[in-house]
This record gives structure tokens, sequence and C-alpha cells, in this order.
């Protein structure tokens, strides 16, 4: 910490003692050593300044400073934590799917419980590989690229729409406007392994283009620009060989459509967000009750993280679905 | 932030933590108003069918092994193909109960003296080792004061691996029922022919026959489980019976006419094609495929096929591609078949639907457990005081939970005529939108607001997804629904492991089937089927009368020739799901093959209209062709060997092959491509007509021309800017400017007073 620094004694005094041996006075090396051990248990010495008094002002500063704090630990939830979540989440999702491919019980028709990782997208010129989940609503596309409930499974004849992130929660799709016209997609579901050939690259707000009229059509759409969304980006592959028939699928789920944010878990919002002001309110209380417990802060500060954690996770699904 | 290691002034930390709580639920209200950003989609689109009844050549023979007088009679022995006969027995010992205590697949070991009707190979068996899925017995050893008796082997066929395996091809047809006090009793019993069962192997040239064995004992071990003990068995009653030729008749050699559709119309034409190829003159050899009729309109337009049987008329591009007349094959129709015992084990033969209780069936809403979609509704069809309200004096059973109905898995017309039928009726079309009835059921929410008409049967509810199961294929679900067994699967608990297994079938006296099937299977397998509220009001039961009736008040679509059931029509005889199948002729095709389309039509205007049972006859549940529909069938017949209609389409029928716009049936059919992506905005929609053109052709080389189809993508306007984050970040770093200038103008006195306060 403090090194050999023979000029800063009034530093050095205040903050801790340089065990130097050529200090100006001799005292020094004597007086260093029990002011460390004594400073636990002693009030610190009354500051030279004048006293610091609580009014308005300190409060509302307070104030100001929390806010920035929890915004900061948003922006720091969306940009790094949610895709720390993300990729465990394909982690898990992976190792999931590969059993159920060897085991060849992947869900192919009926009704698929929304959520149920479902197939592997890849994009070899992105070097992107992706398991992808049944529904895009906000709360699918946490996890992964989501398949729309009303859209047939890829590889079956019929349009596919695959909904990915731009920015957050890992940002399956950040870089899907550097896909070209031609590049290859291949998809993996329960049912084989199938190849797209990308024929159409555009932002929604781009003019009329005529594309090929062909049985089966996967297209993947996420938001731009990335962090301040005015439109969607498009792009949109047919598929190289046969499709297969198609299976029954879902009704059209409104969450579902890129851009929409979700509502569905507003309630377990509201319950976190509830719970993080319990939480925070005992642990002032017992702040200022039992002034000076140690154990009371490496208690509570794991607890409160993992509760907004919650909450910012919940807050993000209010997002939308591509962001 | 320094965290309390030193003791600090209170005050200034109750302050601090204030705005810790302030802040956070700012925050929080912040982000709450979230605007979203991005454009809309469209929605999916859906498509759309219809029913009949049943008869026989009875036989009564002597069974002086059962008892003095006894008699048995079975409702046909010759020329049998795969249906249900009726055996009854008169004279026999009465049995100690009114009905086997047994579900399933177990045994009745307390009810003495049961009857089983076995199918048996040959003409006469001599153990009932011979008969199709019988259990074995056991055999008891020999005692000083008793011989024993031996054993007798389960089932046997050649090509057995396990010798306790006597069901090789599917659930076991063997019946057992009880013998009433009068010493009769009888069962319906459906007889398999080799298709159905290879072990057995009944054809033409290999008769089979029915047995029927009671069990009088010896006289103890009288029960159900020891019907197969030798003393049973030497009191049986043999009834040979003869087939008809499966599948040899008319041998596919040589030239043969392609005809695919409609499997409503596949026992007709197994009947007819056994005959045609006979004839002294226009013999024609078919080659028929039974596909559904969504399919059946992608292979005709595409020309993969020159005669397709459709209920549904072809959507205009396709007829005319491939030039397509149409012409009037059959009347027949779809019905809600059943098999119910009522409380007291009697069978129940006629029952009363209104569309509201068929709506209730198809989508699920009866209660299974726990199901929150379904949490308030009766348990199933039996305790639903509207069934009881229009069917007075039935004494319904208690019934499975569900009892969900068999219905069918593929997409088809036939379920698209009942989904009209459900559309057309105000109760039945609010009780789907989520309406309750006046008993207080709700549809179940997953079914709410169901598109209508559609042409498979959603399947929506993941919890009831082991129980509701549409079954593919209208044979095999006939044959499901003859057999009484319930669709989907059951778990049982094996070993302490979970294991799905397909439901044993129930048994007479306990029965409690209902399935929605085509009139022909349903008198096949001499099922009940229920008489459907029409639009008058009145309940009808499905029959040549009413049926033609339907035809007569029916929407004629643009062709001229294919038809719908008026449901507006207040006519009070019309059975409401009445089918008029249609084939789709192009004219288009190879001479020779529209020379053959043409002699058959010419059979189908002519001998093929006679109802009966034997080769060549039109199957029970089909009505004849009115007059009027003969004349098209035959001006179709002029119209295809004539060739394709000139350039300049003439008024004649070839020539307007389009539906009438308004006709639902025009627009579905497509099944597959679901709702477009919204890539191609409100504009005409990209991959989704592809998709439905490709569901029908299996070979997309066909239709897809040398120039690909192209659509356009329309330019949609950019949304709102989402601004949240910027915002949120623009926030931060005020209150981050902010915090501590307030803090140094409040310390050094420079702000207004009231910082100081």
């Amino acid at each position: 910490m403090v090194g050999p620094d023979r000029t800063g004694a009034a530093v050095a005094t205040a903050v801790t003692a340089p065990p130097e041996p050529r200090s100006e006075t001799a005292e020094r090396p004597d007086v260093a050593p029990r002011r460390r051990r004594t400073r636990a248990s002693k009030p610190r010495a009354p500051r030279e300044r004048q006293p610091f008094r609580v009014n308005t002002a300190v409060v509302i500063a307070c104030g100001l400073m929390v806010v920035t704090g929890l915004a900061a630990l948003f922006g720091l939830f969306l940009f790094v934590g949610s895709a720390m979540a993300a990729h465990r989440d394909q982690d898990v999702m992976y190792g999931e799917l590969k059993k159920q491919l060897a085991l060849a019980t992947v869900p192919v028709n009926g009704a698929i419980a929304t959520g149920t990782p479902i197939g592997i997208v890849e994009i070899p010129r992105l070097g992107l590989e992706q398991v992808f989940v049944e529904g895009s609503a906000s709360e699918q596309t946490i996890r992964g690229p989501g398949l729309r409930h009303d859209t047939v499974l890829p590889g079956q004849a019929g349009a596919s729409v695959l909904i990915g992130r731009r920015a957050t929660f890992g940002a399956a799709f950040a870089r899907l406007d550097e896909v070209k016209i031609g590049d290859k997609i291949k998809v993996t579901t329960g049912q084989g392994q199938f190849t797209y050939v990308v024929d159409l690259v555009r932002t929604s707000d781009s003019p009329d283009v005529q594309i090929e009229q062909v049985p089966s059509r996967l297209t993947l759409m996420t938001s731009d620009p990335a962090i301040t969304p005015t439109r969607s980006l498009q792009v949109s592959a047919q598929l190289d060989g046969d499709p297969l028939p198609a299976t029954t699928r879902q009704p059209t789920v409104a969450d579902d459509l890129p851009g929409e944010g979700s509502s569905g878990r507003q309630v377990s919002l509201l319950l976190w967000a509830q719970a993080l002001l319990v939480v925070t309110g005992f642990t002032t209380w017992t702040a200022l009750s039992r002034p000076g417990r140690r154990g009371l802060w490496i208690g509570a500060v794991p607890v409160l993280l993992a509760l907004l954690w919650q909450v910012f996770e919940n807050l993000a699904v209010l997002l939308p679905n591509t962001l | 932030m320094q965290l309390g290691c030193t003791p600090r002034p209170a005050p200034r930390w109750r302050a601090a933590w204030a705005v810790v709580t302030t802040g956070l639920l700012g925050a929080l209200v912040v982000l709450a108003s979230v605007p979203a950003t991005g454009p809309a989609a469209a929605a999916p689109a859906i498509a759309q069918a219809t029913a009949a009844d049943p008869a026989g050549s009875g036989i009564t023979v002597p069974a002086p092994a059962a008892g003095p007088g006894a008699t048995v009679t079975v409702s046909k022995v010759d020329g049998l193909v795969n249906q249900s006969v009726a055996v009854s027995w008169t004279g026999f010992r009465p049995s100690s109960d009114t009905r086997l205590a047994n579900a399933g697949d177990s045994l009745d070991v307390n009810t003495d003296r049961p009857v089983r009707v076995y199918e048996c190979r040959g003409a006469d068996p001599v153990s009932s080792s011979e008969c199709y899925g019988s259990p074995g017995f056991r055999g008891i050893p020999a005692t000083p004061s008793d011989p024993g008796v031996p054993e007798v082997v389960p089932f046997t066929y050649p090509g057995q691996t396990d010798k306790y395996d006597a069901t090789p091809d599917g659930p076991a047809n063997w019946q057992d029922n009880v013998t009433r006090a009068d010493g009769t009793g009888e069962v319906t019993i459906q007889v398999f022919t080799k298709r159905e069962s290879a072990a057995l192997g009944c054809d033409a040239d290999a008769p089979c026959s029915i047995v029927v064995v009671p069990n009088y004992g010896r006289p103890s071990g009288a029960t159900e489980d020891q019907l197969d003990a030798p003393w049973a068995w030497a009191r049986r009653t043999v009834v040979p019976l003869t087939f008809q030729p499966v599948a040899d008749a008319c041998p596919l050699a040589g030239t043969s006419l392609r005809v695919e559709g409609s499997p409503v119309l596949a026992a007709a034409m197994a009947s007819w094609r056994a005959r045609t190829c006979t004839l002294s003159q226009d013999a024609v050899t078919l080659d028929y495929t039974s596909i559904g009729e969504p399919q059946t309109r992608g292979d005709v337009g595409s020309g993969l096929t020159g005669v397709g049987l459709v209920v549904d008329p072809l959507t205009k591009e396709d007829a005319a591609a491939a030039g397509v007349v149409y012409a009037p094959v059959s009347v027949t129709g779809m019905v809600v078949a059943f098999q119910i015992d009522d409380a007291n084990g009697k069978p129940v033969t006629e029952l009363n639907l209104n569309a509201r209780l068929v709506a209730k069936l198809v989508t699920a809403s009866y209660r299974s457990g726990g199901n929150p979609a379904t949490i308030n509704n009766p348990v199933n069809i039996f305790r639903d005081p509207e069934l009881q309200a229009l069917n007075p004096g039935v004494t319904f059973p208690g019934g499975s939970p569900g009892n969900h109905p068999l219905i069918l898995g593929d997409i088809s017309d036939t379920t698209s005529a009942l989904s009209r039928w459900l559309a057309a009726d105000p109760e039945a079309a609010a009780f789907l939108a989520g309406t309750p009835d006046p008993w207080g059921m709700t549809v179940n929410s997953n079914y709410r607001g169901l598109a209508l008409p559609f042409d498979v049967f959603p399947l929506l509810d993941p919890l009831m997804s082991d129980t509701y199961a549409p079954v593919q294929e209208l044979d095999t679900l006939a044959r499901q629904l003859s057999i009484a067994q319930f669709p989907g699967a059951t778990t049982i608990v094996d070993n302490g492991v979970n294991v799905a297994i397909k439901w044993p079938r129930q048994n007479p006296g306990r029965r409690e089937v209902i399935g929605v099937i085509d009139a022909a299977s349903a008198a096949r397998f001499r099922l009940s089927t229920a008489s459907l509220q029409n639009s008058s009001g009145a309940f009808v039961k499905p029959s040549e009368t009413s049926m033609l009736d339907a035809v007569a008040h029916s929407v004629v679509g643009k062709d001229g020739v294919t038809r719908t059931v008026d449901l507006t029509s207040k006519d009070a005889g019309i059975y409401p799901l009445t089918l008029q199948v249609t084939a789709a002729l192009s004219t288009t095709a190879d001479e020779d093959e529209r020379q053959q389309a043409a002699d058959f039509l010419s059979w189908v205007a002519g001998d093929g209209q006679t109802v009966g049972d034997s080769v060549g006859q039109l199957p029970e549940g089909h009505a004849p062709l009115t007059d009027a529909q003969r004349a098209q069938v035959l001006a179709a017949g002029k119209a295809v060997l004539k060739g394709p209609p000139t350039p300049k389409p003439s008024p004649s029928e070839s020539a307007t092959p389009s539906a009438d716009p308004s006709d639902p049936s025009d627009a579905p059919s497509d099944g597959g491509g679901g709702a477009p992506p919204d890539v191609v905005g409100p504009a005409p929609v990209d991959a989704s007509p592809s998709a439905a053109a490709l569901l029908h052709d299996p070979h997309p080389s066909h239709p897809v021309p040398e120039q690909p189809d192209m659509v356009t993508v329309a330019a949609q306007l950019a949304g709102h800017k989402l601004v949240v984050l910027p915002l949120l970040a623009i926030l931060a770093l005020l209150s981050l400017l902010g915090g501590p200038l307030l803090m140094w103008l409040g310390q050094t006195g420079r702000g207004p007073q009231w910082l100081r306060r």
C-alpha cells in the first residue's frame, strides 16, 4: 500500500504507519503500531472540518446516488450478467437437447410446451450456434432464439420464424446484419438436419423487394439498431431440399411478435420487488438498531444481490423480445 | 459506500436508507412503462367435413351342447369383409349376475356361466387355441381324487415366438357376456379378415368360424377366467363363415385406372373394384389409394392423378391447371357413433346430440383431473345436464373422467364439414367463443375463441395430450371404436416404473366410447349412431332419407356439382353432416386414362348405385345418387372423353372449375403454412400459399414452374425509437452529477435555504 514515501508524513499518520526506520522523529516507530492496534475499538478522532449534518440536501443527494447505482447495476446486468445467464441456459439446453436427439424424443408436433428446446440453429459465417426454444415471447428469448408459436418447425412446409436478441441476454443475433445472401443456415430439429440458403437480408423499412415463393422458408428476426431499435432486421432463407409435411401448430400469441415485450412476469416482478423491499428494510433496521455488526453485511449483501438479480431479470422481460 | 464498521450518527443512516427504498421504487416505475416497438403479424388460416347406417344375412343354428332347445343366431355369415356381426343365443343357462364384473383386460372370477364368442381359424376348430386372442387354460394337476385337466395353450399361429402372446395383430376380438335369466344374450364381434389378422388368415379361400362357448363348469370353475377349459369348449357351437375376396378379385395387372381420395369412400371402392374388372363391357381395373381430400386436390391439380375423390372443390388455379370436371360419386355422411352401456349394463341405442355437445367433445372440455382449463366442468358427457336434458329416460353410466371422443387425426374435408356445422350453430359457436352453456359449463380455456372452420382437430391442451388423442386414418379410427377402446394411453405402474400403455378394450355391459366416423364404417361395424340436431331444431338420424333430404337442400358450388349442406335451411329432415363425395377428373390426362375414367363414371351412374352388401354394391351407409346427380355423372363422363377445354373457355362445365367464392370450402385446405411471417407485411404472403401447394404435392418438381413465383416483401414504416435504455443512462448520469452537487451546495451553504433544513 503505502511505499517508502518520505515526504507525506501527514498522510502516513492518518492512514497507516510506514515502517520506515529513517523517519524524522524517533517516536514514530512506536506510535504507529499502537495506533493500528487500537483503531477498531476507539472512536475515530473528530474531523477537522465542521461536523457533518444530515439535511435535505444530503437526503436528496443520497437518493440520487442510489438511483445511479441501481441504473448502473441494471445496465451491468443487461450487458454482462444476462449474457452469463443466457450462456448457462444455452449450455444446459444443449445438453438436454443432445440427449433427447439421441433418444429421438425431441417434440416435433402437437402442443409443444412453451420454452421447450426444440432445435439448434447454426450460421457458419457468424460462428453462431444456438439452441432455439418453442415460443418467441420475451420470457423465451432470454434463453435463446425462439420459434413463433404459429409458425411451423424448420424443415417443414411453410414459414418458420425465429426471433432472437440483438444486444442483451447473450445477444444471439447481434451480428445478424453481417449475413450475406447465399450464406447457409443449418437447422437441426427432432426431424433431422436442414440447410437453408439466405435470399434476403433487409430491415423492415427498406423499399419493397421481390423474393421467390418457396415451399419452406426460415426467417430470422431481431431488432435494429441494437440499443435503440426502430425497426426489425430480417434474414430470410429458403430450404435447400424437400420439406417435410407441416404439423399442427398453435394459434398466434401476441407476445410472440418481434419487438413486443412480455407482461407474463409482472406478478413475479412485483413479488420479487417486494421481497427486495422487505430485506432492504430489515437490513436497514438491523444496521440502525445494532450498529457495528460485520456479520449483518456478510449475510445481507449476497441476499440483496440475488434479489436484485431476480428483479432485474423480471424487469428485463418487459423489454422487447428482440432487444 | 462504507458499510458500518464504525459507529456513525444514526440519523444519517436512517435518511440514506429511506432514500434507497424510494429510489428503488422510482426505478421500477420508470421501467414498467417501457414502450414496445415492432410490426404486427397476420392471423393463421384454417379449413373443413360430414355421416350413415348398418345390416346382414342371418343364420340360426341349434346349440344342443349348450342346453336343450338352445340356438345361436349370427347376423351374417357369408361374403364377409372386415365388419361386425351380431351373435345372439337362446336357451342357454342363465348367468349368476346381470353383467360381468370385469374392466378392460381383466377377467371376472365371480360370475358363473358366462358366454364367450370367438372368431376361430377353419370351419371346425379343434380347440380354443385356434381362436384369435384366446388366453388359454392353465390346466389342473391330477390328485388322488381327481384325474386332472390338461392345459390348453393360448392362441397359436405360424411364426409365434412367445407361447403366451395371443394377440399378435392387436387387441383381441372375442367378446364375453352374460346370459340373461330368460336364457338369451348377445354380443357384437368384429370379424377380422387376413388383412386385419394375418395370424388368423381368414379370406375367400380360408374360411373361419364363429364359436360360441358357454362355461357351465364341471360344475366348479364356471367363471370367465376358465372359459378356455376343455369342459367349456365341449359345449361350443360352431358357425362357419365365408369371406369376400380381400384383394385378389381384380389383380392390378395390365392397365388400371389410378383413383385416389376420400377415405370415406374406401369401403365402396373396395366393393366396386372387385366387380368393375369383370364387367362384360366397359370393364375397368381400379387402383384405389385412400388419402385425405386436401392432398387429393393437390394431386389432381398437379396432374399426379387423373381421378381424385374429394368433398370440397379444388382451388380455381388447381382446377384450371388440370381442366377439372366434377362428378358426384356417392352421398354419405359423418356420424357420431357410440357404444354406450347404461347404468344397468344395457346398450344405449338412441342418442340425441346437438352441436354444442359435439363441440364440448371435440374440444376436450370435460374435466380431467385437476386440469385448470376444465376445472369447473362436468367430469364427462354422461354427467352433463345438457345430455340428460336431451335424452330423458336414459340412465347414463357414471363413466370415466374426461371420456374423450375418438376423432380423426388427419387433415380432412370431413372435419371441415363437422366444424362448419359447429360454426353454423349459434349455441355451439357461442360456446366455443367462451360463453358458458345454461348449466355453467365453459369450453376448455385452451380452445376459447377457436377459429372456425378447421380441417383438422386442433390439439391445444398439453395436459390432455395423453387422453385426448385423435386417431390417424379413418379405418383405424372406426376399428378402434368398434372394439370400444379409448383413444390415447393410460399410465400403469409396472415394477415401480410408470409405463404408458394403450387402454384396454371395454367389455359388453361397461362400454362408453363415442366417436366421429363415416356412416359406412358405422354400418359396417354395427355401431349405433346419434341423432344430430339440424338448423330447424329437429334431431335427425343419419339415414338414406335424411341424407338425400340434405342433398336436396344443399348449396351447390360454382362448378355446379360440388355441394355442401345448406346449414341455414329450416327443413326438418336434413341430416347436417351429410357429404357428397365428388370425383374431380382431369381432362388433361392421357386419352387411355380418360377413357377408363369415363368407364368408371358409367359404372358409378349405373349399377354402382345399388345399395347392398355383396360385391359391386354400394355398402350400407351410402345413399344412392339422385337422378339429377346421375345425369351430372354422365355429363362429366362425356366431358372427360372430349378432352381438355379449348383455350377460350366455353360455357361447359369444364370451363368453370372454380368454386363459389362465398363457399367456405374454397379457401381452406392448406393445413400447414400457418401464419405468414410478418416479413411480408400485409402484402401477398410469402411462404404460406406455396407451403400449402407443397402439402398437396409430394413431388414439388411438378407444379413449380420454370419461372419461380415471386412475392413482394413490402416496406414498413419504422416504429418509434426505443429510448428506454438511453433514458436510463441519462437518468443515472444526471443523478450522479446532481447528488454530489446538492451535497456540496448544502454543505457550503450556497444553495437555497431549504436544502439545509
